[in-house]
């Protein structure tokens, strides 16, 4: 029957976050063994997936594995060190790490992560300026490579720089050692403060370096690209808050047509705005870290046809390629109602890590545009140019010769990569995109 | 593919006007797009990277394993165009030998195409394929009876087919042009209201880029096309007949 395999596996409908990109593939979770799983994979390959928050098609393997990790968190509560399954959601962490007074030292925008995939995309916080990337706070994982040797890997060597942010591709990370932050309460104290035009954004921000965390929301859809930019420090007035996050109560549902228009972004963006009121406020870690879970399947806002995420980093002295792009953005009417602004420190020690000093800018649109691809060709020019990059987490659309130009440590990724996995048994929907691998596979015969 | 780049497709009837007409298109906005061609003769060039498989339309036997072949070349299939077809003279007494020739390419031919591309598609995670039908296959007529009964069937076939792919994240674009004017229509008198190539280039492009959740998107070349073929399928058989029987 069509709906099984040529191996007699049923098939999943597997898509990034952004929903542009829907494969079928089969899902294999609850493995004792990943060894068995890299030697009994079929032509397509296997890529471990954590949770599906990837944007675009770095967790999704049409036609091929999708291999789940395993959970389970273990804490020294003295020391703060915590051991988790590669399968682990940060979710879990929270719920096992803050009622003892303990916090994941980097945060992602979203809870909904496992901790395998944040270490496959080094993510980075509203504090990468001062914490850098999970990488740096990362003592040591366990890695089965693609021709399924175990690994036990620390910081300083090639195979970590090579995982971290290496998009899965050099093996299923099935635990790993986490140094977490003390935090004196489960609050943050928010100060708020609206700018009118994003020239006075970026002004503002570069006197933020010193706060711990940073970030400013901006309206490109108001003309002068106004914005709210909000830092925040753990409020120590009270242990008090130290509870497991909550869970969202609000879905949307699915939406045949995107409701996320110019006239419709206008609109919530003018009363975000409004909402929106100078001076501080306390908040609960969950709600400042990861406002957008409040919400779940927000995706469908967008319809059938999805949206992409484009999310770039320029260094300090490029700063006018955020107001070109920004700019753009607000002459196209392209009706972006997320629109993010974080300043990054230095660069870390991955090799297809993202972020580098400077400045990135994360912009939500809507897939579907005709013109959208050539506007997305026109920025990653303008990013290259500038000397910065395109966040691989986020990334469905770049191709070969942009990536070479944007990450200069590839050939080290890919020498480390061609290492673990010499059968080419590990592979993506982007991966083959972005050729990455590549000379793995061809030995295979497979492209 | 990621979004909306590098695709890589498989067009059946690599020759045909419309055929080209989408790769010509889909290139415009996909200059990574890679294409495998298969058609009777090598024909002209495409504007991207472009394989040729000679392979005939009526040799069905080796349909699956030529597809598997495209398959293997692409390394990865995002999209199947099945823009084949046969327009027999049917004007005056039809000659059996053309008219069965007609009947296993609109018909035969093209069944075993979409199946052969639905699990090409299945096997790298699904895709879309698209079906070059005509207005002809909403309901067929006196006035060309083997073209559009073997329209009807093919289109038929395919709309009752895609559920079974579903799981496999196949998904349809039956396309439904009216009158186009193309080297298979040239020797016939232009009708009113007939397109262009590119018109229905157009109108399928748009499909692949905005493709809905539905299993198979119907695509007509304007509202006009639409309308009559509303029209068309609900008219009593008698009025039908009579409208039909000097080549409607």
């Amino acid at each position: 029957m069509v709906a099984k395999d040529s191996r007699g596996r049923r098939n999943t409908l597997i898509s990034g976050w952004g929903h542009t990109h829907i494969r079928a593939g089969h899902v294999l979770e609850n493995c004792s063994s990943v060894r068995a799983v890299m030697e009994r994979v079929g032509e397509r390959g296997v890529i471990p997936r954590g949770l599906g928050r990837s944007y675009g098609d770095s967790s999704v393997n049409g036609g091929g594995d999708h291999l789940l990790g395993n959970g389970g968190v273990h804490l020294d509560a003295d020391t703060g060190i915590v051991v988790c399954g590669g399968g682990a959601s940060i979710h879990d962490v929270y719920r096992r790490v803050v009622p003892h007074g303990w916090m994941m030292p980097v945060t992602a925008g979203t809870q909904w992560i496992t901790v395998g995939g944040a270490i496959a995309s080094d993510i980075h916080g509203k504090n990468h300026h001062g914490a850098g990337t999970l990488s740096r706070h990362l003592l040591s994982f366990e890695l089965v490579d693609g021709s399924g040797n175990h690994h036990h890997v620390t910081q300083g060597t090639p195979i970590f720089d090579a995982t971290c942010g290496g998009m899965g591709l050099t093996g299923m990370i099935t635990s790993a050692e986490i140094q977490l932050r003390s935090i004196p309460s489960g609050y943050i104290d928010v100060t708020t403060r609206r700018k009118s035009t994003l020239t006075s954004v970026l002004d503002a921000m570069l006197d933020d370096d010193e706060e711990e965390y940073s970030v400013a929301w901006i309206d490109l859809a108001h003309r002068q690209g106004r914005g709210i930019i909000e830092t925040g420090t753990w409020s120590g007035t009270a242990a008090k808050g130290l509870v497991g996050p909550r869970k969202s109560r609000l879905a949307v549902p699915s939406i045949p047509r995107n409701v996320v228009r110019p006239e419709t972004t206008r609109i919530f963006n003018s009363l975000w705005w409004m909402k929106a009121s100078d001076g501080v406020s306390l908040r609960r870690y969950d709600a400042y870290f990861h406002p957008l879970d409040g919400v779940s399947a927000w995706y469908n806002l967008y319809g059938a046809a999805g949206f992409i995420q484009y999310q770039f980093v320029v260094p300090d002295r490029s700063i006018d390629v955020v107001e070109r792009i920004a700019y753009d953005v607000v002459r196209q009417r392209l009706g972006t109602p997320l629109v993010v602004l974080k300043r990054f420190g230095d660069e870390g020690p991955g090799y297809l890590s993202f972020p580098l000093r400077g400045w990135t800018l994360a912009i939500d649109i809507a897939a579907g545009q005709p013109a959208l691809l050539e506007t997305l060709r026109r920025w990653d020019e303008w990013v290259i140019d500038a000397g910065g990059r395109v966040y691989l987490t986020k990334d469905s659309h770049m191709d070969r010769p942009t990536l070479v130009a944007m990450y200069p440590r590839l050939t080290q990724f890919e020498d480390v990569q061609r290492t673990l996995d010499p059968h080419g048994r590990l592979s993506s929907d982007q991966s083959r995109r972005l050729l990455l691998g590549e000379s793995s596979r061809s030995r295979r015969g497979l492209s | 593919m990621g979004f909306g780049r590098g695709r890589r497709v498989v067009i059946f009837g690599g020759n045909s006007d419309i055929g080209r007409s989408i790769i010509a298109r889909l290139n415009t906005f996909d200059p990574d797009m890679r294409v495998v061609s298969l058609a009777r003769q090598r024909g002209m060039g495409y504007p991207c990277d472009a394989e040729h498989i000679t392979f005939d339309a009526q040799d069905i036997d080796q349909c699956e394993e030529v597809f598997a072949r495209a398959g293997r070349l692409l390394g990865r299939v995002d999209l199947v165009i099945i823009a084949i077809g046969v327009l027999p003279d049917e004007r005056e007494r039809v000659d059996i030998s053309q008219a069965t020739r007609a009947a296993h390419v609109n018909y035969t031919a093209t069944v075993a195409a979409v199946e052969a591309g639905a699990r090409l598609l299945a096997h790298y995670g699904g895709g879309d394929i698209v079906l070059i039908s005509s207005l002809a296959g909403v309901r067929a007529r006196s006035g060309m009876p083997v073209y559009s009964s073997s329209k009807v069937g093919a289109d038929a076939h395919f709309r009752a087919t895609l559920p079974r792919w579903k799981t496999a994240n196949v998904r349809g674009i039956l396309v439904r042009p009216g009158f186009v004017s193309t080297s298979m229509t040239a020797h016939l008198p232009r009708r009113r209201g007939a397109v262009e190539v590119e018109d229905v280039a157009k109108c399928v492009v748009r499909a692949i880029s905005q493709r809905g959740r539905g299993l198979c998107t119907v695509v007509y070349t304007g509202f006009a096309h639409r309308f009559i073929a509303g029209v068309i399928r609900w008219l009593p058989e008698k009025v039908w007949v009579t409208m039909t029987r000097r080549g409607l």
